[in-house]
């Protein structure tokens, strides 16, 4: 009698599982034959991006694309004009969304492991040489250059992106080109205009000025509803499980430098030594006038202690300014002021973090990706990527005179932009293009980090950062 | 017979005369013996090819130059080479990590055995309210994520976060963040997730001990903590010796609430051996390296167990020679 029940319930489970797998899809959808109705779109689009959808419908579509990204407000801008891209072209496009830290790891298990499972792959800018340098990436130069299946169109104007970002994404050695920036950000200062008036306080030009104002504020013993107002907030944590973000950003203009100008390959922050350590000591002054525990703050917790009116200044990206400015989000909305960073003792400069979308070496959908990558950077829908929460990269959208009234912090993006400008144009670069670049981040992220956490000297953070990054060149 | 009957055939059903006779009977107790070694194969192979052979690789990679995220094809044979640099360079963290893992298991543990004594202690006693609900509600912390535990303690602790809160309306202020503070955080975290752990344990133990015998030793004048001590911890001594070694087991090889929370740092205030094991391996892409610290994490974890499984059948023994 057992027996026979276990046979029935065997059965069941085997009909069950049949049943199941017959309700999932085994072969792609095929396109649509019949042509869809873009009236609805006609207030969004040109007729030429309608007409130009329809045509990669035709050659693409029922194609499913496969995206990595990592969480980003640009990508969540993406998601929300995807269905409108998948309406009018016909190609699913699946995200698989991680965070930052973890995205890498998993695009390049993926590939080490022969799955080989995205047509496209989200990238920071320092993440890509690792990519590219490992073959990881298909170089875009022959797509932009018209010489592949899908034709690049006159409305992706490369060169109106601006080239603080694309430079990010562009071999220094061979000029080779490999992702498409679809957002960026530049360092800004965030300040709390209510306290700077109330206390007679002026946008600091020097850092050594920031510092004092920072301390001044500190030593107010602000307090707004129960809230201590510390002088500053900023991310101490390593970024990306990298480098330090400040220290990299700072330590040219304090004077300081991390690879050799010329080669961009050998460790040379003792040729500088003096720059070095001041951008360092630098940062662990001023956490000390800032919210406690710093030195373990993300860019997340760093923007959410000046949003809750925590800090009166902060140094963050400028991608994590509209959630400042959104009231559901923040408490500062209008009391807050967006400036370019202030110039060291060696000059003003910024460095740009730039995100892309890049096509892998190892898809099987690159036109339908190519597509895809150039629909989202038409003018047309960066304006929409705007909309929706994204960060600009266009110089026209940036001078555009309403955005700049629309978002306040466009301006000073775009200062921030070129000073980072000015930087390259020193061979300034705070992530040194080469294959094991992670390698050196991790090694200053953890000398910065235990410097800021007073565990080490700033002199001994910039000897340590020197003999670790030689110990890795030594070993390439 | 010609042989004296042997046990199998005492314990079949067929007499040992009839057995002998059988044609086939020497190679059917010949599969007899070999019978429950077959039987083991499949187990073995999986075992080899599911515990023994990942292991032996990862030895085998502790001894290679080789790069996370390039070819096995490019690595090479670095000898010693890995196990050198961490123990002679300076940029190496091996002994300060092994410091923080020690410090971070030995006093978790030690807390939450203390504590999850005292509180199945507490729940054994005669009428405990909800005694069921109590203990119930213990389970939930250890059947959470560590990841989940990590954010949520996150939030917990952040400069204006909930515990600061409450602790600063008591005059207490707390930065959780700082190098001074973050190690302490964790800790207190494992203790919270954990304790709970003990207190089943235990208080399964205690429940285990015949209430004849502590009432024969409380008519015959024993106090509370004399009986405590020399009758129920004899008792509990197997069963905290078994519940610590796995609690060693597991802290030694925790990454989830120390990554979550801080990644190491703040400098490396936090940088226990399951970080710094990641960090060689996905930061500095180092598979030698990141292999060899497991190494040693697994040589620590053998060396532990090892001087536990010894404290345990000493204690048996001990247990054995005075109730003989």
């Amino acid at each position: 009698m057992l027996y026979a029940r276990n046979w029935m319930i065997a059965c069941f489970s085997l009909v069950l599982v049949v049943a199941l797998a017959g309700c999932v899809p085994a072969v792609p959808s095929e396109p649509s034959e019949a042509p869809i109705d873009t009236s609805q779109y006609a207030d969004r689009y040109s007729d030429e991006l309608l007409t130009w959808a329809a045509g990669i419908r035709d050659a693409y579509g029922g194609t499913t694309l496969n995206m990595l990204g990592f969480a980003h407000p640009t990508l969540n801008a993406m998601k929300a004009i995807t269905a409108e891209w998948e309406d009018l072209t016909g190609i699913t496009v699946v995200y698989d969304e991680t965070d930052l830290a973890k995205v890498r790891d998993k695009f390049v298990l993926d590939i080490t492991s022969g799955a080989n499972s995205y047509d496209l792959v989200m990238t920071a800018e320092v993440q890509a040489p690792e990519y590219w340098n490992l073959g990881y990436l298909e170089p875009l130069d022959a797509w932009l250059n018209g010489e592949m299946d899908v034709a690049t169109e006159a409305w992706l104007d490369w060169d109106d992106l601006h080239p603080g970002y694309t430079m990010m994404f562009t071999s220094v050695q061979d000029g080779s080109r490999y992702a498409v920036p679809i957002s960026g950000e530049v360092a800004l200062l965030f300040y709390r205009t209510d306290i700077f008036d109330e206390l007679g306080l002026t946008v600091p030009a020097t850092y050594d000025e920031m510092l004092e104002t920072a301390k001044f504020i500190n030593d107010q013993g602000i307090v707004e509803d129960g809230r201590t107002v510390h002088g500053i907030s900023f991310r101490g944590r390593p970024a990306l499980g990298g480098g330090n973000w400040i220290w990299s950003i700072i330590v040219f203009p304090f004077g300081g430098q991390i690879v050799d100008l010329d080669d961009q390959v050998t460790p040379a922050v003792l040729d500088k030594k003096e720059g070095a350590v001041a951008a360092i000591a630098w940062e662990t002054e001023i956490a000390k006038h800032g919210v406690p525990g710093i030195a373990s703050f993300d860019p997340f917790d760093a923007i959410n202690q000046y949003k809750q009116g925590f800090a009166a200044m902060s140094i963050e990206a400028s991608v994590l300014s509209p959630g400042v400015l959104n009231p559901d989000e923040s408490i500062v909305t209008d009391l807050t002021g967006f400036a370019p960073l202030p110039a060291g003792p060696n000059g003003s400069f910024n460095q740009t973090f730039a995100h892309g979308v890049a096509m892998t070496a190892s898809g099987e959908n690159k036109g339908a990706a190519y597509a895809f990558i150039q629909w989202m950077l038409g003018r047309a829908n960066q304006d929409l990527l705007l909309e929706n929460g994204g960060a600009p990269v266009r110089r026209s959208a940036m001078e555009d005179p309403a955005n700049q009234e629309k978002w306040p912090y466009i301006e000073a993006t775009l200062l921030g932009l070129d000073q980072a400008a000015a930087a390259y144009a020193n061979r300034y670069f705070a992530t040194p293009q080469v294959e094991w670049v992670l390698e050196y981040l991790n090694v200053w992220s953890v000398n910065v980090s235990r410097a800021i956490a007073e565990e080490i000297s700033a002199e001994e953070a910039v000897e340590n950062i020197q003999s670790g990054m030689d110990e890795i060149l030594a070993q390439k | 017979m010609d042989h004296p009957p042997s046990v199998d055939d005492m314990h079949g059903t067929t007499p040992n005369s009839l057995v002998a006779t059988r044609p086939n009977a020497g190679r059917r107790q010949s599969l007899r013996r070999w019978l429950p070694y077959l039987c083991l194969v499949p187990a073995v192979i999986t075992s080899f090819g599911v515990l023994l052979y990942p292991t032996l690789r990862m030895f085998q990679y502790s001894f290679l130059n080789w790069s996370f995220g390039k070819s096995y094809e490019t690595a090479e044979w670095d000898g010693l080479a890995n196990y050198q640099w961490l123990i002679t360079s300076q940029s190496s963290t091996l002994f300060h990590s092994l410091r923080l893992t020690l410090l971070y298991a030995g006093t978790s543990i030690v807390c939450e055995l203390v504590l999850g004594l005292a509180i199945a202690v507490l729940l054994n006693r005669r009428h405990v309210f909800g005694r069921q609900v109590v203990l119930t509600g213990f389970m939930i912390p250890t059947l959470l994520m560590p990841v989940m535990v990590g954010m949520m303690w996150r939030m917990y602790m952040y400069p204006n976060g909930m515990l600061s809160y409450f602790l600063g309306l008591v005059g207490i202020r707390i930065d959780w963040y700082t190098a001074t503070w973050a190690m302490p955080a964790v800790i207190l975290i494992e203790i919270w997730q954990f304790t709970p752990f003990f207190v089943i344990s235990l208080f399964a133990g205690l429940r285990a001990i015949s209430a004849e015998i502590l009432e024969a030793a409380a008519i015959d004048g024993a106090s509370g903590w004399y009986r405590f001590w020399h009758i129920s911890m004899p008792y509990l001594r197997p069963i905290i010796v078994v519940t610590s070694m796995i609690r060693v087991l597991w802290i030694l090889k925790s990454f989830d609430i120390v990554y979550t929370m801080f990644t190491g740092g703040p400098g490396s205030a936090t940088e226990i051996l399951g970080i710094s094991i990641y960090r060689a391996l996905f930061l500095s892409r180092n598979i030698g390296r990141s292999a060899a610290l497991s190494v040693i994490l697994a040589a620590l974890t053998l060396l532990v167990t090892f001087a536990f499984v010894r404290f345990a059948y000493r204690s048996r023994e001990v247990m054995e020679s005075a109730t003989s």
